[in-house]
């Protein structure tokens, strides 16, 4: 693990009890995950509906205890952390969720949800004022916005209220958790510029999730994919663009609507399936190798020969 | 604004205007919207949410109540004028003729009928077979054809059983079921996964070739509508900007609209994401003139921001806007 | 390449424009009294309402005569009586009177319980749907106990239980109300609880008390106020029912449901005059439901 690591997790394992609540059959959504962050840097993590990426943003947050596994935030391990030692955390790793309507406290205005976030510092009255007009004019919004209520909101303001929340208290760790995805493709590209540009100016550690490889390809310096509760590939972004290993990465690079332009209806089908049995043939807890620099791969047949942690 | 293909319309839509009428004012939501779909043509919809693209949608088959209300224009379908349809004419034409589905396919499906009886509903409604053993064979051959090859299986299912792109499938079957002509699909993949969406739309043109069925497919994201469109037309604050042959649009986008948001949307070769500043109007108290002039680059140029943009052809596709009036900027 | 600050150019449908300026609140209390503008069957039950509330409360001034007054001579009069307007009881003393005074022991024992209901239930419901968990089994299968017993016989049980007086009937009564308001608010609570911005709220670092008090009861509060607001009609006539069997006031002291009982016994000598104590009973849990329901609608419109 690198020394300068500031988010770290190690064969982080979660499982949740099958819906339906039949007994011994547990989901796993999370097995054996191994990431680490670096001061500074972004990292993408990419993957579908049950691939377990919300589930790892969460875990690292500690807002979901791991079953197995460890998870490091600037020195403390807060797998085992009690409640009340985690809250004195967490104003300095926060969330941005998906749905900015959902997120956003119906009845409370833009002042007050932002502001909630900045009560367990403990601030005098007139400071946190401030701070909080400050959140509001860094996520460009203006102080007209403060007694606004989230239905009065389009959803891309709503979504820089969202922001706003989550940066008042100057934490160090951002996860954004598919903070895009619930937009109008249209306002994603406002959300995204300043994403990129507030991560610059205040030097924030950000853990971007998405379902969507262009998107992340934008905001992130590195890549981690996920399919069914796993790393299967992970690398300096445009080194996985451009050269991508694991049949899924390849099969999601395939999917983005459009990339397959030149090609017809049939030659996609066809790549799809050729894609769908290469991936077949991957073990599911195949371990990670090491490719090349920085590029880490499941290995295809599973060989065990010398298990790597992926960085 | 003139068809781009020429030939014989499916549908051919002129002017149509929808509008929403409550105590204090009254909104328009669909701008005299003015297209063509043609045999065989894949017609891609593409705006923002509030654009007006679902609202016309809903215009065409008449699927509007009050307080929002067809105020004008025309919807020709078979020499017959949709806008002025009695209402019982309407009914056996929606579903059977023109067909919708819509992004959440949990919405239309009866939670606690199997998959197969809403299908064998469907076909014997509208008298596609006749007695059930015909029903269920017909609706087993329908599920293969969108791709949902146990169709024996997925027939005894309840649709809280499959997925959901699984299920956006068999809403599919159901609305091709009774055959028609033209289908329309409202965000039909925002709602899936990637992998999913790919293979979803790959599977509406399938159906469009196999079937010689046009599809009115209705979308906010321009990299989707890139993949299935023959034909697009791009509507902004209820009006409809751009319209044209798709490879020609994409290729060569006229109105600063569709440019700015080809330039906003991540796609494989762009570097760099340029957002569009600012906001669609209100609806409810739109500028007048152009609407897109105070987002607009170009607008200073031409100086007639305050006057209703013409619609202009320009290369068999028709933009509205001050920049390539004929009459000089 | 970061976009300017947004204009004030508000939501892009047939929402708030630009000209004017944002409505302030989804404001609750504004909401009901713009409903009360426009509904004119509440306003007047709302109007009649306080009207009778005051009388009731200002009785030492609106009341004619004394009511404990007993007039030998004056028995079971007639409504129109000289001096009497609706009549005397079995013991001479002025009806009216007796109804003015009754009037603040009926509405109080209608009102006091709901408003205990509601807080003592309102808690529990809060607690339990927010930690979840064991504490959650915990203090709703207690409440489910409660509600297992018919609230009659628990109300009966628990006020014979207590001894007569008007306090032990409130609390008999509040006792049977507690389980439904609990019930109401635990499932208001778990289902706000499964909104991300509860989560949001959880991951802030704040205390769980302020999550649930500033986050939560706002979110939460229209159904147990709903539920209670339509409650206080049926509870009036509970209560009156329990003073009826004797259970709470004692005779001689007015109030309208123990009026009833004493005067039932009267029925066919003085017909008119037995049945008056039941009007403001049936009128006041008539004017709190059609207040409620207003209520109700702006609160929580799928109540309805």
């Amino acid at each position: 693990m690198s020394a300068d690591a500031l988010v770290s997790a190690h064969d982080l394992v979660k499982k949740f009890p099958a819906r339906g609540g039949r007994s011994g059959e547990a989901v796993v959504a999370v097995a054996n995950v191994n990431l680490e962050l670096v001061r500074g840097e972004t990292l993408g993590l990419v993957g579908e509906s049950g691939s377990g990426k919300s589930t790892v943003g969460r875990l690292l947050l500690r807002l979901l205890r791991p079953d197995a596994g460890t998870i490091t935030f600037d020195g403390h391990s807060l797998e085992r952390l009690g409640t009340r030692a985690m809250r004195g955390l967490r104003p300095r790793m926060q969330i941005i969720f998906q749905n900015p309507y959902s997120a956003l406290n119906p009845r409370m205005t833009a002042e007050e949800i932002v502001g909630f976030n900045l009560r367990p510092l403990g601030l005098a009255a007139r400071e946190h004022r401030e701070r909080v007009l400050a959140a509001i004019r860094l996520v460009g919004l203006g102080r007209d916005f403060l007694g606004r209520y989230p239905h009065q909101l389009s959803g891309g303001q709503a979504q820089r209220v969202g922001i706003a929340r989550a940066l008042v208290s100057s934490p160090d760790f951002i996860v954004a958790d598919e903070i895009v995805s619930a937009l109008d493709v249209s306002v994603q590209a406002e959300i995204l510029a300043l994403l990129m540009d507030l991560r610059a100016r205040l030097r924030l550690t950000t853990l971007f999730i998405s379902h969507n490889l262009s998107v992340v390809r934008y905001v992130s310096d590195r890549a981690a994919v996920m399919y069914k509760g796993r790393i299967v590939e992970t690398a300096p972004t445009r080194l996985l663009y451009r050269s991508p290993k694991h049949p899924y990465t390849r099969l999601l690079i395939h999917s983005v609507p459009g990339a397959q332009a030149d090609t017809d209806v049939v030659g996609r089908e066809r790549d799809r399936e050729e894609l769908a049995r290469e991936l077949k043939e991957y073990p599911a807890d195949s371990p990670l190798v090491e490719i090349e620099a920085g590029h880490w791969v499941q290995s295809p047949n599973g060989s065990h020969a010398n298990p790597q942690v992926s960085p | 604004m003139s068809s781009p293909n020429g030939g014989a319309a499916l549908l051919s839509v002129r002017g149509l205007h929808t509008q929403v009428r409550n105590q204090r004012r009254t909104t328009t939501v669909v701008d005299r919207a003015t297209f063509d779909i043609g045999r065989r043509e894949v017609l891609a919809l593409i705006g923002e949410s509030g654009s007006g693209k679902t609202m016309t949608a809903l215009s065409i088959l008449r699927l509007v109540s009050p307080p929002i209300s067809i105020a004008g224009g025309e919807v020709w379908y078979q020499g017959q004028n949709l806008v002025r349809l009695p209402e019982d004419a309407m009914r056996s034409l929606r579903g059977r003729q023109i067909a919708m589905i819509f992004q959440n396919p949990r919405d239309r499906f009866d939670p606690l009928q199997t998959i197969g009886d809403q299908l064998v509903e469907v076909l014997l409604h509208h008298r596609v077979a006749r007695g059930r053993r015909e029903a269920e064979d017909r609706a087993v051959d329908l599920l293969a054809e969108v791709q949902l090859l146990d169709g024996g299986r997925v027939m005894h299912l309840y649709p809280n059983e499959v997925s959901g792109g699984m299920l956006q499938r068999a809403m599919i079957a159901l609305a091709i079921a009774p055959a028609p002509d033209l289908l329309i699909a409202d965000e039909p993949t925002s709602a899936l996964d990637v992998t999913i969406q790919s293979e979803i739309l790959d599977l509406l043109k399938d159906l469009e070739a196999a079937r010689s069925m046009s599809i009115l497919f209705i979308t906010h994201d321009i990299s989707v509508a890139r993949q299935v469109a023959d034909t697009v037309a791009v509507m902004y604050a209820g009006q409809l900007v751009e319209y044209g042959a798709a490879a020609e649009v994409f290729a060569n986008p006229r109105h600063p609209y569709t440019q700015a948001l080809l330039a906003s949307v991540p796609s494989p070769d762009a570097e760099i994401l340029h957002p569009i500043p600012g906001q669609p109007p209100a609806l409810s108290n739109p500028p007048p003139g152009c609407r897109f002039a105070p987002r607009c680059p170009s607008a200073a140029q031409h100086g007639r921001a305050l006057e209703p943009p013409p619609v202009v052809t320009v290369d068999r596709v028709s933009v509205r806007c001050w920049l390539y009036d004929p009459g000089g900027a | 390449m970061i976009s300017s600050p947004t204009s004030p150019v508000a939501s892009e449908f047939t929402g708030a424009s630009g000209a004017e300026p944002a409505p302030q609140t989804p404001g609750t209390l504004r909401a009901i009294w713009a409903r009360f503008r426009t509904d004119r069957l509440a306003t007047a039950a709302l109007v009649l309402l306080s009207l009778i509330v005051v009388i009731c409360i200002a009785a030492p001034l609106t009341s004619p005569h004394d009511p404990l007054a007993t007039e030998a001579v004056n028995r079971l009069a007639p409504p129109g009586s000289p001096g009497h307007i609706l009549g005397t009881d079995g013991e001479g003393r002025d009806l009216l009177s007796r109804l003015i005074w009754g009037g603040r022991v009926s509405l109080l024992t209608g009102i006091a319980p709901v408003l205990i209901g509601l807080v003592v239930g309102g808690i529990l419901g809060l607690v339990a749907g927010y930690a979840g968990g064991i504490t959650r089994t915990l203090i709703m299968r207690c409440v489910d106990v409660l509600f297992a017993f018919p609230a009659v016989l628990l109300a009966i049980g628990i006020a014979v239980t207590l001894g007569p007086g008007t306090r032990n009937v409130i609390i008999a009564l509040a006792v049977v109300l507690v389980p439904s308001v609990a019930r109401v608010t635990e499932s208001a609570t778990v289902s706000a609880c499964s909104q991300e911005y509860i989560e949001a709220a959880r991951a802030s670092g704040a205390s769980g008390l302020s999550i649930i008090l500033i986050q939560l009861v706002r979110n939460v509060a229209s159904a147990p106020l709903a539920y209670s607001f339509s409650i206080i009609g049926p509870v009036i006539v509970f209560a009156a029912g329990l003073n009826f069997l004797g259970l709470g006031i004692q005779p001689p002291d007015p109030e309208w449901g123990s009026m009833l009982y004493t005067l039932h016994n009267s029925l066919l000598l003085a017909p008119f005059t037995s049945i008056v104590p039941g009007i403001p009973i049936a009128l006041a849990a008539l004017l709190f439901d059609i207040i409620g329901n207003a209520v109700r609608d702006v609160l929580d419109p799928r109540l309805a």
